[in-house]
């Protein structure tokens, strides 16, 4: 194979990989949506607040920035059915505020699971 | 019996056998304790029955240190005290507000909340409250709708408090008493009667008699074989340090204590809180009672924070509202209180018209705080005098970094509980986020809770008084009120002061073998 044409391989190879990952992890047939849905907040918070305290948790220094790293935390939360699984990340969210395992977020005190919500919920695609 | 003492003769002797000075819910609860004794009181008031601008100059003095309000606008020299300018909210003490607390430097008092006990029942007759119960529980059963948050107990708490009927909206201790004491037989009230000296003997262990003076230029003496201070926490220790021809550090100085730990209750908007959906409930509503999340004993000894509780106000009412610190500026007490209200009400339209009738969900944290004792935070006394010749009081009001990371960890620690109740979230305003920022915001309001300048100890090396709240070093020497506070607890002061002041009536009894 020529230089050329490998360059130009390994471009498209690159460009492959350079398609929105969300992609991968939201459209992979294991992946529920509850897991970037945090219920509790939604309540009090329109999307752009969601999103806003996602990118806030993303940026700190003990933030969880990865995209990858976030679903595969809040995965572990997964089980059968959406309905399931959002009782699951409710019943986590309530032992993170019992164990302590919370954090500030431009003042607000949240659990570290919905935390986790919202900075997934912020790599989504904004709805038009 | 009421007397102007404007209108006796120049240097009249005024003799009883005890004197009570000030007429504030301290002084007038002793007062009305020895009604139908066969004992002469004798009870002094600076000013009249009415606000009088040249009594109240009387309490103009400077403020350093952090911003605090006008001396002259933040107590009220007329019969009844400051009680005709209070709230009227009651709470009692907790057990913690009395213990020695090894993270609170100077904590501790001689006497433990059961000592008080026995007078808070008392004090709930003079301060016209409901039954001497502050338990959740048995307002539960009395009110409907009492409904706490569903928050852990063993963490966070709801304190309760009463509104008292005896509160400045309904016209003070001037309104309800005046003619129980104006008709109490024994009892003598003097008006315009300033102490303007307290004179001891010459040992300077017992005093003989307090020297007044009025603006008509009249200047009496009062004798007495007791003598009670009830001027307020400023008013007491400026007498104590201005009363030094015979002490030179002032009378019950000799430490120089008088005058120091001057204490506050910090009241500031903290934190908002959002509610998932609305909760029903009336313990917000202020009428009967008033209710506040405070933290457990338990979980202040383990993060070694001082006593504090949170008070929700709807969101909307308060980021409209100006912090009292900016809307209670004026010399005038009465131009600031029009000027606080008048902000209120402002609040009030714009939050209705933002709520348009929707149930509130949003609340914004009123956090009531116990500012630690600070020796440097202090009352002294300056070159400038008043116009009868007393010095001025000035006041250096300063706080610590406990008290700022005190008022962080109780909110954090309230909307940790919030959230995991599943009710609502929490979020800290900007100023108390970064647990390394020890600054204060200029709306850092104080309650007009004067509290500390005579503090209550069992040692004259580390107090101004004794758990009698007898001043050390002279026999016959008293302080009645919050001055005698060895701490500030986390509720408002007057339900407290008025017990600490019924139960030193009754040790002045004992001494006169009248118990």
């Amino acid at each position: 194979m020529k230089r050329q044409q490998f360059v130009l391989l390994g471009a498209a190879g690159i460009a492959a990989l350079a398609v929105p990952s969300y992609w991968y992890y939201f459209t992979d047939a294991d992946y529920d949506p509850v897991l970037a849905r945090p219920e509790a907040l939604s309540l009090i918070w329109e999307d752009a607040a969601i999103r806003d305290i996602g990118k806030k948790y993303k940026a700190m220094p003990a933030g969880e920035s990865r995209q990858r790293g976030l679903v595969n935390a809040l995965s572990t939360l997964k089980t059968k059915d959406s309905k399931a699984t959002a009782e699951a990340i409710e019943q986590q969210i309530k032992k993170d505020f019992e164990a302590g395992n919370t954090v500030m977020v431009d003042g607000w005190i949240l659990s570290k699971t919905e935390a986790r919500q919202c900075a997934l919920y912020s790599t989504t695609p904004q709805k038009q | 019996m009421h007397i102007d003492a404007r209108q006796l003769p120049d240097n009249s002797l005024i003799e009883g056998d005890i004197c009570i000075i000030g007429t504030g819910p301290a002084g007038s609860s002793i007062a009305m304790d020895w009604m139908n004794t066969k004992y002469k009181v004798i009870l002094l008031e600076s000013g009249g029955f009415e606000y009088d601008d040249k009594v109240q100059d009387l309490y103009k003095g400077k403020g350093t240190g952090q911003k605090y309000y006008p001396l002259r606008a933040s107590r009220l020299s007329y019969f009844g005290g400051t009680s005709n300018h209070w709230a009227g909210m009651c709470a009692p003490f907790d057990n913690i507000d009395f213990m020695k607390r090894d993270w609170v430097p100077h904590s501790g008092w001689p006497i433990t909340r059961q000592d008080l006990d026995p007078y808070y029942a008392r004090a709930c007759e003079k301060l016209k409250l409901g039954p001497n119960n502050f338990d959740i529980k048995f307002w539960q059963k009395e009110k409907p709708n009492m409904n706490p948050f569903p928050l852990d107990s063993s963490i966070v708490w709801h304190k309760i408090w009463q509104i008292s009927a005896v509160s400045g909206f309904a016209g003070g201790f001037n309104k309800a008493y005046k003619d129980t004491i104006v008709n109490a037989r024994n009892i003598h009230l003097y008006t315009y009667a300033t102490v303007v000296n307290i004179n001891a003997n010459d040992s300077v262990k017992e005093i003989t008699s307090v020297t007044v003076k009025n603006h008509a230029g009249k200047t009496h003496t009062v004798k007495a074989k007791h003598f009670i201070l009830a001027g307020g926490t400023i008013q007491n220790a400026r007498m104590l340090l201005a009363s030094n021809t015979q002490a030179p550090k002032g009378l019950g100085n000799d430490n120089d204590l008088v005058g120091r730990f001057f204490m506050e209750h910090l009241e500031i908007d903290t934190a908002e809180m959002w509610l998932l959906k609305p909760f029903p409930t009336d313990l917000f509503n202020w009428s009967p009672i008033w209710c506040e999340f405070a933290i457990t004993e338990k979980v202040q000894f383990e993060k070694k924070i001082t006593n504090g509780t949170c008070g929700p106000m709807p969101l909307a009412w308060a980021k409209n509202s100006k912090p009292r610190m900016e809307t209670w500026q004026n010399e005038d007490p009465r131009k600031s209180a029009d000027n606080m209200f008048k902000n209120w009400d402002e609040a009030g339209k714009l939050a209705a018209k933002e709520n348009q009738g929707a149930i509130t969900r949003a609340f914004s944290f009123q956090t009531r705080i116990e500012q630690a004792p600070n020796p440097d935070s202090r009352i002294t006394i300056g070159p400038e005098k008043d116009e009868l010749g007393v010095p001025r009081a000035n006041l250096n009001w300063a706080l610590t970094d406990l008290d700022k990371r005190s008022i962080r960890t109780i909110n954090k620690i309230i909307g940790e509980q919030v959230g995991r109740s599943g009710v609502g979230r929490v979020r800290l305003k900007d100023f108390i986020q970064d647990e390394n920022d020890m600054s204060w915001p200029e709306g850092t309001n104080g309650g007009w809770h004067h509290m500390g300048t005579t503090r209550m100890s069992d040692s004259p090396k580390t107090g101004v008084v004794d758990a009698n709240c007898q001043a050390f070093g002279l026999s016959n020497l008293y302080v009645a009120g919050a001055a005698c506070y060895a701490t500030a607890a986390a509720p408002n002061p007057t339900f407290t002061l008025v017990a600490l002041s019924l139960r030193l009536s009754d040790y002045v009894k004992t001494k006169m073998g009248t118990a």
